[in-house]
């Protein structure tokens, strides 16, 4: 199974540390594997330096991909993250 | 070694972040060790071997990054560990170690030399990052790479301290909160660090155990040596190296009397601070952190009068949650020896800047957006706040002060704001939230001053912030050296002021404190007396003194003192004044040398 969704980033920070940390740790909670794109580079979910690497600010736009058999569970858990600006505000 | 030739004294400047004298035995703490051993594998064969040792230094660095998260969470210290999370998923970020590996096999190189190729490999794409604060993270990457070094060459972790079987003094670059978790904290005398500045973790770590400290010294880890004779004094932000016999026998003497002033004032502490009128007069202390309450208590203070609490958002990357602040007020509260804690709601912008909230500069941010006008624009950081301001309410007294304040709006919609928080809490079903809690303005903008009758039918006290208050009212940026010498206390102006602060609040039927830096100001004291404020609240090392002076004081000697003062038209004029009539009534208090 494969799921997508864009989402927009809305902590003031962005995908500071913190952030990301919580992203890997969500997601490593999943069989599927978990991708992130922007701007068309698109990198691994479970790696935090590949994350913050992404430099992905306030506002900006993020893929989430997921592909395995809990894919769907996986991105709806993932989205809720970010939309609840990584239990940070 | 003889009578050794080579020794030299060096004499190194700084910043004084934690006063006092040490005197003792130099431990050079590094983090990671400058000898890193880079070598390419004999033979093929050796790489399976160099692998595990690698993996194995992976998973050793991990199970003490565990071990020091439980630690600092036992001891309720929140904000460093996150950042020990993010170093965790760094070390087993499978991305991370298998470049590494892959180094290893395709170069056949040890694993110092791979994982040294893994950062410059990191250290290059961070740089790529356009996002400033997401691009420094690779400082992160450099923690983590420093750890498994460390434990690649099988260094032991727990840090010994075999120097100085007396303690040893700390001269590092900077010590992380990771680090000092793991040194024995009761072996140490002192702190010298290269970098850092007052609220680096150096800084607090030696404020709460009372140690003197230096900061920023540059490059005092070039010059000290593990067991060189070293001075750190704390109160003048100097460090000498191997002192010269004269020298170390004029600091052993200084030291002498460094300890015994404070024992001997420590005494005046515990007593209150009542005139021999019986006035009595409350006195707080200012603190930034919480580790600061211990020596708040030991020197004397009757309550927290001012918490600044943006401290909590500049030591960290990002802002902090609602139970952080919670976390930190419960703490201020909660304390027996203390009446009360006034937590002054965050003054960000000015001249503290945060990391945290990235502002388009300002030409003049002391009087730009920062402080009450910051909050009541950014409402949800603001809210944050109030609502863990309310839920610590609950565990002990707290009076809210809200700084910068200018006009009477202001005072409203902050008030409206802070019971809207606590309206959401009850909504939420949260238990025990008070009914109401004590609502104070800050005094430091002249327009406060003006209207402040005005200003006291809306809250239930003042505090009047003398630093601030001088700057605007002189107009003299406090920054500015050039016009320090303008900066005085005692200008005519400034006192009218106070004292037209004091008579309003008292016509209102409010209470009036200062915490501003005069209110710790011994010479001051006649002054402040003579006003009836009704606290006086400053850092815990002048609380001693400044009851001493009450103590011997009278009111009425006191009033007439004030009264005979507005009468200059000068500051210096003023000063003359204040200080022959010290100098005559406190003899042992102001020596020639307190000028």
């Amino acid at each position: 199974m494969k799921k997508t969704r864009t989402l927009e980033l809305k902590n003031k920070l962005g995908m500071h540390a913190r952030a990301a940390a919580s992203f890997v740790k969500v997601a490593q909670k999943f069989q599927s594997r978990i991708y992130l794109e922007r701007n068309g580079q698109t990198v691994d979910g479970s790696s935090i330096l590949d994350i913050l690497t992404l430099g992905c600010p306030y506002g900006g736009k993020l893929t989430v991909k997921a592909e395995g058999i809990d894919a769907a569970l996986a991105i709806d858990e993932l989205e809720k993250l970010i939309e609840n600006k990584f239990g940070e505000e | 070694m003889s009578a050794d030739q080579t020794t030299k004294t060096f004499v190194l400047k700084g910043l004084g972040v934690s006063p006092g004298i040490a005197i003792g035995r130099c431990y050079r703490f590094d983090p990671l060790d400058s000898q890193i051993p880079f070598y390419k594998l004999k033979d093929k064969s050796l790489i399976p071997k160099e692998v595990l040792r690698f993996r194995k230094a992976l998973k050793d660095s991990e199970k003490q990054l565990l071990d020091i998260q439980r630690k600092l969470k036992k001891a309720k210290i929140t904000e460093p560990i996150y950042v020990i999370d993010v170093h965790i998923l760094i070390l087993k970020d499978k991305l991370f170690s298998n470049r590494t590996v892959k180094y290893i096999r395709d170069q056949s190189v040890n694993a110092e030399w791979a994982l040294r190729m893994t950062l410059d490999h990191y250290q290059q794409v961070f740089e790529g990052v356009l996002d400033d604060y997401i691009s420094s993270r690779v400082s992160d990457v450099q923690y983590v790479v420093q750890r498994i070094l460390r434990n690649l060459s099988g260094e032991k972790h727990e840090i010994v301290w075999e120097v100085g079987n007396n303690g040893v003094i700390v001269v590092s670059q900077d010590i992380s909160p990771a680090d000092t978790a793991q040194m024995k904290l009761d072996k140490i005398l002192g702190f010298a660090t290269d970098t850092g500045g007052r609220t680096s973790h150096t800084a607090i770590v030696a404020r709460s155990l009372e140690l003197p400290a230096v900061v920023g010294l540059d490059d005092v880890t070039r010059f000290a040596r593990t067991d060189d004779e070293v001075i750190v004094d704390g109160t003048a932000g100097m460090v000498v190296i191997n002192p010269y016999p004269d020298m170390l026998k004029r600091y052993e003497e200084k030291k002498r009397h460094y300890d015994a002033a404070s024992d001997e004032y420590l005494k005046f502490g515990r007593q209150a601070a009542v005139t021999r009128d019986h006035h009595r007069v409350q006195i707080g202390c200012n603190i930034e952190f919480v580790e600061e309450i211990p020596s708040a208590v030991t020197h004397g203070a009757e309550n927290i009068g001012l918490y600044r609490t943006e401290f909590l958002f500049i030591y960290r990357d990002d802002l902090p949650t609602e139970d952080d602040h919670f976390n930190n007020y419960c703490q201020v509260v909660t304390d027996k020896n203390l009446a009360w804690a006034t937590i002054r709601t965050f003054d960000l912008g000015g001249d503290k800047f945060s990391h945290a909230q990235k502002q388009t500069k300002e030409l003049n941010p002391q009087m730009g957006m920062r402080a009450i006008r910051f909050c009541l624009k950014e409402v949800d950081m603001f809210k944050t706040q109030l609502r863990a301001i309310w839920r610590a309410s609950a565990l002990g007294k707290i009076k809210i002060l809200f700084p910068m304040i200018s006009s009477v709006e202001e005072v409203r919609q902050a008030k409206k704001i802070m019971y809207e928080a606590r309206q959401e809490l009850i909504e939420e079903g949260i238990k025990n939230i008070p009914g109401k809690m004590e609502v104070g303005a800050m005094i430091e903008v002249p327009s406060a001053v003006v209207i402040a009758d005005k200003l006291a039918q809306e809250v239930d006290f003042f505090s009047i912030g003398t630093n601030d208050l001088i700057q605007y009212s002189l107009a003299i940026d406090r920054a500015n050296e050039r016009l320090a010498y303008m900066y005085e206390p005692l200008h005519p102006a400034v006192l009218r002021m106070i004292k037209s602060v004091v008579d309003a609040a008292h016509k209102a039927k409010i209470e009036v404190a200062m915490c501003g830096e005069m209110a710790g100001d011994p010479l001051c004291v006649p002054v402040l007396l003579g006003m009836e404020l009704n606290e006086l609240s400053m850092n815990h090392l002048a609380i001693p003194r400044i009851k001493k002076i009450i103590r011997e004081s009278s009111l009425e000697e006191s009033k007439s003192v004030l009264k005979k003062a507005l009468t200059f038209s000068t500051a210096s004029e003023v000063r003359a004044f204040v200080h022959s009539y010290v100098a005559k009534r406190f003899p042992d208090e102001f020596c020639a040398e307190d000028d």
